[in-house]
């Protein structure tokens, strides 16, 4: 089983529930966003950056087992 | 400037390993624009100055609140009503007296960024909306100057430094585009624990001294994430997108003509309408009715023609709207008014766009037996 770790912040984590999770058998950030916001459909109109193994992507990557992804929303606090 | 003095002041950082008098002679010379004299400028100011920064610039058109203080520590009670800048420039010169401080109680534009910009070194970023942000990002850009970056939300940080050194990423790398109004809470809305400020304006403090010294190493092309609550924090190497370019703005001129405030959403062509004003949409045939509650929501809607979108959907279904006229509407009428700020940033002029006030409830009780 190819394990995936996912981290979150901010209002995503407010959405999903938890900052820090295990995903399995996930073959692609597509695919990674396709399921999350199949589960939370508020994440669906949420733009975020994704970083796979601490490097923030530009285009679809492929994960491998042991991977970490994380889903990074914008703050405008201050 | 007393040369004995400022050695006798910043005594404890110039016997620093890799700083010395010639970290403090950088500090001296260099310019630094604090945008926002807010919960994270506040204490970049003030370690800016402590430090010894020669020129410290503090752009706000805001004046002291109540509820700014607990968060915003350079301001006091009794400062309440009166102009941030101007406060705190004259707090920050009886702190460090042989720093030049210029307060600019005006509000930063696309009119006058470029030209205040070119005055400093770096710019750092401590405002609480995001029209402001891509703003200072996007002028940064223009100029080639460093941007020390910081947000926050809650109980969270975020901290980087953009468009500085070779292969330089800048805001627009990270997120391109400023997200869907509503989508994103401020502080005003999503209430912010008032020390984490103080830590995060003080990590771009540390970034921008960093910057100026050559100390350490500076989060360029970095974004650091923290997290009061855990103190977790995570470093993430930005990567540049190849279509950033066609989102900036090409030379001034192009940027003076955007409207950051209606890009984001912070202004909005979306109009709220009366259940009178709603009834002679539903004779319009041009006017397109939208239903934007979720699936399932009660109570049901027959009375008259119309489409349901919900607003989980909206962004995505957003081209199903062919009509140039279009009234939305949901429960309460807080969600169809969101809504409509959506599709006003999606389509701007192009589409009239009207929410119904007091939802499809008001509307039942007032309208709703004769229809």
């Amino acid at each position: 089983m190819k394990e995936i770790t996912v981290l979150t912040f901010g209002i995503i984590t407010e959405i999903i529930g938890k900052s820090n999770f295990v995903v399995n058998d996930i073959a692609s950030t597509e695919e990674l966003k396709k399921d999350l916001e199949a589960k939370f459909p508020r994440l669906r109109n949420l733009d975020y950056a994704v970083a796979v193994n601490k490097q923030t992507i530009t285009t679809v990557t492929t994960l491998e087992a042991g991977s970490t992804v994380a889903l990074l929303p914008p703050f405008s606090g201050g | 400037m007393n040369e004995h003095y400022s050695y006798e002041r910043y005594q404890r950082q110039i016997i620093l390993e890799g700083f010395g008098e010639e970290g403090q002679e950088k500090l001296l010379r260099a310019k630094v624009l604090v945008v926002g004299a807010g919960g994270l400028g506040c204490p970049a100011l003030q370690y800016l100055v402590a430090a010894g920064v020669g020129t410290v610039g503090v752009v706000d058109d805001d004046v002291v609140t109540l509820h700014n203080l607990h968060r915003q520590i350079l301001f006091t009670t009794t400062d309440v009503g009166l102009s941030k800048a101007e406060v705190a420039a004259k707090r920050l010169l009886e702190m460090n007296p042989s720093v030049q401080i210029n307060a600019y109680t005006f509000r930063l534009t696309t009119r006058n960024a470029l030209e205040l910009f070119s005055n400093y070194d770096i710019v750092l970023d401590g405002t609480d909306n995001f029209a402001t942000r891509y703003l200072i990002n996007d002028a940064c850009v223009l100029l080639g100057k460093p941007l020390v970056y910081g947000a926050i939300a809650q109980f969270e940080g975020q901290v980087a430094i953009f468009n500085a050194g070779g292969n330089a990423v800048n805001y627009r790398d990270l997120f391109p585009q400023p997200p869907v109004p509503g989508s994103v809470l401020n502080c005003a809305e999503a209430g912010v624990l008032g020390v984490l400020p103080g830590l995060v304006g003080t990590m771009q403090a540390t970034e921008t001294i960093k910057l100026i010294t050559g100390m350490g190493k500076p989060l360029i092309n970095q974004f650091l994430t923290y997290n009061a609550l855990t103190h977790n924090s995570f470093v993430f190497g930005l990567n540049a997108r190849e279509e950033t370019e066609s989102l900036l703005p090409k030379d001034a001129n192009d940027f003076e003509q955007r409207d950051y405030e209606w890009l984001c959403g912070t202004t909005s062509d979306a109009e709220e309408i009366d259940s009178d004003a709603f009834e002679r949409f539903l004779l319009n045939e041009e006017a397109m009715i939208v239903d934007v509650r979720e699936e399932n929501e009660q109570p049901e809607v027959n009375e008259f023609v119309h489409r349901k979108i919900p607003l989980s959907l909206l962004k995505k279904k957003a081209f199903a709207f062919r009509n140039d006229t279009l009234v939305l509407f949901c429960q309460s009428g807080k969600r169809s008014l969101e809504a409509a700020k959506i599709l006003s940033a999606t389509f701007g002029l192009t589409k009239k766009i009207y929410s119904l006030k007091g939802g499809i409830l008001h509307w039942k009780k007032e309208h709703g037996t004769k229809a």
